[in-house]
């Protein structure tokens, strides 16, 4: 008996031994692969504020040693902060590639994709990270989220729930779930998750614009205009510049009776945004209840051109969608764009077109028009030469 | 089936509530943070059928929809020839009409076919290319003389159907209106029969490129006595041009109607000699391009001169003015009816049209897509409307609806206008796509509270509960019982009639106009009633619904009064008579500057209590 606990003893020791070693011959290899030694070169030098030679180095070891996934990471990280989203999404889709059961890779993955704007990918990325870390708020958070930008509405649901249950009362998940549920016209189950939050944060604006748009759409009776009212105006002082909520006020105190008062919010709305649809119906909505005839018309006449143009640029996205290179309705769409008060998107659909075309004089004297009319006179000058790709 | 995203928050609260209620501060004043929502049911566009029985009774009497679809004999089936492709022009179609083309006094059915796609190849062209005419018995059941009736020719992939009497002779034409090219045809007067006689009257609309016509309307704009017709066309499409739109999931699906351009309605003026003149140009209309869908003709600014009211889809409603000279002017944003509560362009489908409020004013009802409220424009006079969809509580109810065809119809008899929704989704994904939405839908009541409200009558539903995905309703009285049934079409599905049992508890009078100095259908006359205390306007129909025409005889619900005490009739071109008192429950005809006689349906004296 005794023999045979000596030997089993022996044995287990032996056993141990050799995992041991294995383990330290493993980690030993791990430590001095060529990619650890770049690694953590890299590393080093990023601590110390040296960035561009940690690049280098971590660029070294991505050659050096192909499959060693630390220094794609690393890379991916220090894009991320630079924002370059593009070369941070190869880094660290090459980085998961050789390390598939990373969760926290994949994460950063998703958030590379969607800052890219490319949400589908970050979704798929974010559901990989979401099975290898199921318990994960934040990653079970950001799948939902992204679920439910791509609109996939019953997954999105179920996800943030689970987020909300894995971390109860986060403001991000529950205003997720609320605009979900809105988005679904489940008013009464958005209200069910805003009424106790928002009893707990009675300050929290846009918590109290989504119960404004709740009461909203609630019967018409005094008492839940005047709940509407108190919501938006709460909602008001917190976000001062959030025109929505002067589209919603106007039309709140419209209804209440107080004409005036909706003249004033949709005045102060049409400041913040003056090509913003509701807002310039109240106005002539208001203006016409008011009696000042002259300038309900002119309202009228600019809604019906700000609603012609938004139909347009309707039409010409989805255009755009079907074929990226339709330069017609490109370049019209970013004139419309323009015309609109959109000047990033403007510029980017120039900007898009002189590089798929760069001999197309077209593009190229919209894109230098257009940076003249910014007052960007030197950039212009720049891109009106005929070899000059933005 | 998603779970209750509603239930964990829920009974947090309630143990909140609990809790607070034994500590002592239950008695504090309620303020909008204390909602405590105990009634979180899930959004559904399905109506569960035992739910809806158990709802409140909102009408004054029990009313109940009876589908007596087989037992009256009506066996037709809409076809939108859809086999997989997705192809955008499948989404519309499914015009019906009750009209009574044999003049016996009852209401007929005509039901208009699509068939195979535009463009289909030979293995797709399987589906029936029959419309359907139904003849009423009188014994509650119809028959099918389509056969040799002339509307057994193929009118190619049908989409609406509009009825009127182009040539005053005193029997209802039809105009069909389809991809492709529209159809006119000429009841040959008792005869039974209909003659195409599109190619001699102009009005097939080819000259428009890529025609895709919707509804159309009946209605006299030059106060010349013969009915003008305008006819609504969609979007640019062509099987050439449709779009590959995939769903979430990927699988293929309908594009949304943005991706494709907007498209010129059409203006036909009737000669007076069977021929019809395109005039759109000339009116001014060449230059609206919308998405449009509905229309109806009516006077909104009381000047004697029919206007047109157009909806669009994902586009703003026209308000076409007639400036009297020929031409007509959008005044659409001005007016109030261009847009939704919110200003924003709505997809407007099927119009409803009546005097809810009983001000003498004829309202608009516009049924949007489904997260669009339903739009209740009130007619406030002075050529202005006020937008009531939320001050109505329709928008109140549930949003996820899809509603084509609308219309207004006193289902009750109390005196006032309530509404029925035929609704159905366009994406045929819908079941899995969305939370709380489908395909097939359950239609809606919606029950005037007298008020300025209307409220969600699922109790009145019966049969209308069940899920189809509706496009035409049409309303009339086919059984002349006093009140009003209610006839739909589905796509890829039955043509479903729907029996008002119980709604002629209460007492009513039916009116059929005949013009004499204007067109004889009277399109546009306005009846206002006396019966004590109620006082009711109605005006003869021009058009109405989505794709579809109803009973163009006036029914008016009397409540619980068995006597109106006067008439004023104000006939097109302004022409005033003043008739009364008459007798409740009974038809009665009127001809421009005659005396009411009694019409061939009356029913028989002795026909005892109404059920």
């Amino acid at each position: 008996m005794r023999r045979s606990i000596a030997r089993i003893l022996a044995f287990s020791c032996i056993a141990a031994g050799a995992i041991a070693a294995a383990y330290t011959f493993w980690f030993w290899r791990q430590q001095t692969r060529p990619g650890m030694t770049h690694y953590t070169r890299g590393t080093e030098m990023a601590a110390a504020g040296r960035f561009v030679d940690a690049e280098r180095e971590w660029l070294r070891g991505v050659e050096k040693d192909p499959s060693f996934p630390g220094c794609r990471e690393r890379l991916g990280d220090l894009y991320m902060e630079l924002r370059r989203y593009a070369e941070a999404a190869t880094a660290y889709g090459g980085a998961a590639e050789r390390s598939p059961k990373n969760g926290p890779l994949f994460l950063k993955l998703a958030r590379a994709e969607q800052m890219l704007g490319d949400t589908e990918s970050a979704a798929i990325a974010a559901q990989r990270a979401a099975r290898l870390m199921p318990d994960d708020p934040e990653v079970v958070g950001l799948h939902g989220m992204l679920l439910a930008k791509n609109k996939n509405i019953p997954a999105a649901m179920q996800a943030l729930q689970r987020a909300l249950a894995l971390r109860p009362g986060d403001r991000r998940f529950l205003l997720g779930l609320v605009s979900l549920e809105m988005d679904t016209l489940d008013m009464r189950g958005a209200e069910a998750y805003l009424a106790p939050y928002l009893k707990a944060h009675p300050g929290d604006a846009e918590a109290c614009y989504y119960m404004a748009v709740l009461y909203n759409q609630k019967q018409r009776t005094r008492a839940n205009l005047i709940s509407a009212l108190d919501y938006a105006n709460r909602a008001q002082r917190g976000r001062p510049r959030d025109y929505r909520i002067y589209a919603l006020l106007g039309q709140l105190y419209h209804d209440i009776g107080q004409p005036k008062n909706a003249l004033a919010a949709y005045r102060a709305g049409a400041l913040l945004a003056p090509n913003d649809e509701a807002i310039l119906r109240g106005l002539v909505t208001v203006h016409t209840r008011l009696g000042d005839r002259a300038k309900a018309t002119a309202a009228a006449a600019r809604l019906e051109t700000v609603s012609a143009r938004h139909d347009r640029i309707e039409h010409l996205r989805h255009r755009l969608g079907f074929n990226h290179q339709d330069r017609e309705a490109g370049l019209e769409l970013a004139r419309l764009e323009e015309e609109d008060g959109e000047l990033k998107a403007a510029q980017a659909y120039l900007v898009e077109f002189v590089r798929q075309a760069p001999r197309d004089p077209r593009p190229r004297q919209a894109l230098v028009a257009f940076l003249r009319r910014r007052g960007q006179k030197d950039l212009a000058q720049q891109a009106a030469r005929p070899d000059f790709v933005p | 089936m998603r779970q209750n995203p509603a239930a964990r928050p829920l009974l947090l609260a309630l143990i909140a509530a609990l809790a607070t209620v034994s500590m002592g501060g239950g008695c504090r004043s309620r303020t909008p943070d204390d909602v405590q929502p105990t009634d979180v049911v899930p959004v559904s566009t399905i109506i569960d059928p035992a739910r809806a029985e158990a709802a409140p009774q909102v009408t004054p009497h029990p009313v109940r929809f009876t589908d007596v679809t087989a037992d009256a004999g009506v066996r037709w089936t809409y076809h939108n020839g859809a086999t997989g492709r997705h192809l955008f022009v499948e989404t519309t179609g499914g015009g019906i009409a009750f009209f009574d083309y044999d003049n016996d006094g009852l209401l007929d059915i005509v039901a208009i076919q699509s068939g195979p796609v535009p463009g289909a190849k030979e293995t797709e062209k399987r589906f029936s290319t029959r419309n359907a005419l139904y003849r009423n018995r009188g014994d509650g059941t119809f028959v099918d003389v389509t056969a040799g009736s002339g509307l057994d020719a193929y009118t190619g992939y049908g989409q609406a159907v509009a009825v009127g009497d182009y040539d005053n002779d005193g029997w209802s034409d039809l105009y069909v209106t389809a991809y492709g090219g529209n159809h006119l045809f000429r009841n040959n007067g008792g005869k039974g029969t209909f003659t195409d006689v599109t190619r001699r009257a102009g009005v097939s609309g080819t000259a428009e490129e890529m025609p895709w016509p919707l509804s159309a309307a009946w209605g006299d704009y030059d106060n010349d006595g013969h009915l003008d017709l305008f006819v609504t066309h969609y979007v640019r499409w062509s099987p050439a041009l449709d779009k590959p739109c995939p769903s979430v999931d990927g699988s293929p699906s309908y594009c949304r109607p943005q991706v494709y351009e907007p498209s010129r309605s059409r203006l036909y003026r009737n000669n007076g000699d069977g021929t019809f003149r395109d005039v759109t140009q000339r009116a001014g209309l060449d230059r609206l391009r919308g998405k449009a869908m509905g229309v109806v003709w009516l006077d909104y600014d009381g000047d004697d001169r029919l206007d047109l009211f157009v909806t669009n889809d994902t586009m703003p409603n026209f308000l076409l003015r007639n400036n009297g000279d020929g031409t007509f002017t959008d005044r659409a944003i001005l007016a109030g009816v261009a847009f939704g509560d919110q200003g924003e362009s709505l997809s407007g489908m099927g119009i409803g049209r009546g005097d809810y409020d009983n001000d003498g004013r004829e309202d608009l009802f516009v049924v949007n897509f489904s997260g669009q409220p339903k739009s209740v424009y009130r007619n406030a006079g002075g050529g202005l409307f006020e937008s009531l969809s939320y001050r109505t509580n329709v928008a109140s109810t549930n949003l996820q609806f899809l509603g084509f065809g609308l219309e207004c119809l006193d289902y009750d008899l109390d005196g006032y206008k309530d509404l029925v929704v035929g609704n159905g989704h366009v994406l045929d994904h819908m079941d899995t796509a969305t939370a709380g939405s489908s395909y097939e839908q359950s239609q809606q009541l919606l029950h005037n509270q007298r008020d300025g409200t209307f409220a969600d009558d699922q109790r009145s539903l019966g049969d209308l509960v069940k899920p189809r995905v509706t496009r035409g309703v049409a309303v009339g009285d086919y059984d002349n019982d006093g009140d009003e049934d209610v006839l739909m079409v589905s796509q890829t599905g039955p043509l479903q009639l729907y029996r008002n049992d119980g709604g002629n508890r209460n007492h009513w009078i039916n009116l059929r106009l005949e013009g004499v100095r204007g067109s004889r259908d009277a399109v546009g006359a306005k009846v206002t009633l006396r019966a004590g205390t109620l006082r009711q306007t109605q005006w003869v129909r021009g058009g109405s619904s989505y794709c579809s025409y109803s009973d163009t005889r006036l029914t008016f619900g009397l409540g619980d009064r068995a006597r109106v005490e006067g008439l004023e009739i104000r006939w097109p071109g302004g022409r005033i008579q003043k008739l009364g008192p008459l007798a409740a429950d009974r038809f009665y005809r009127i001809r421009e500057g005659a005396a009411p006689v009694p019409a061939p349906e009356q029913p028989p004296l002795d026909s005892g209590p109404p059920d």
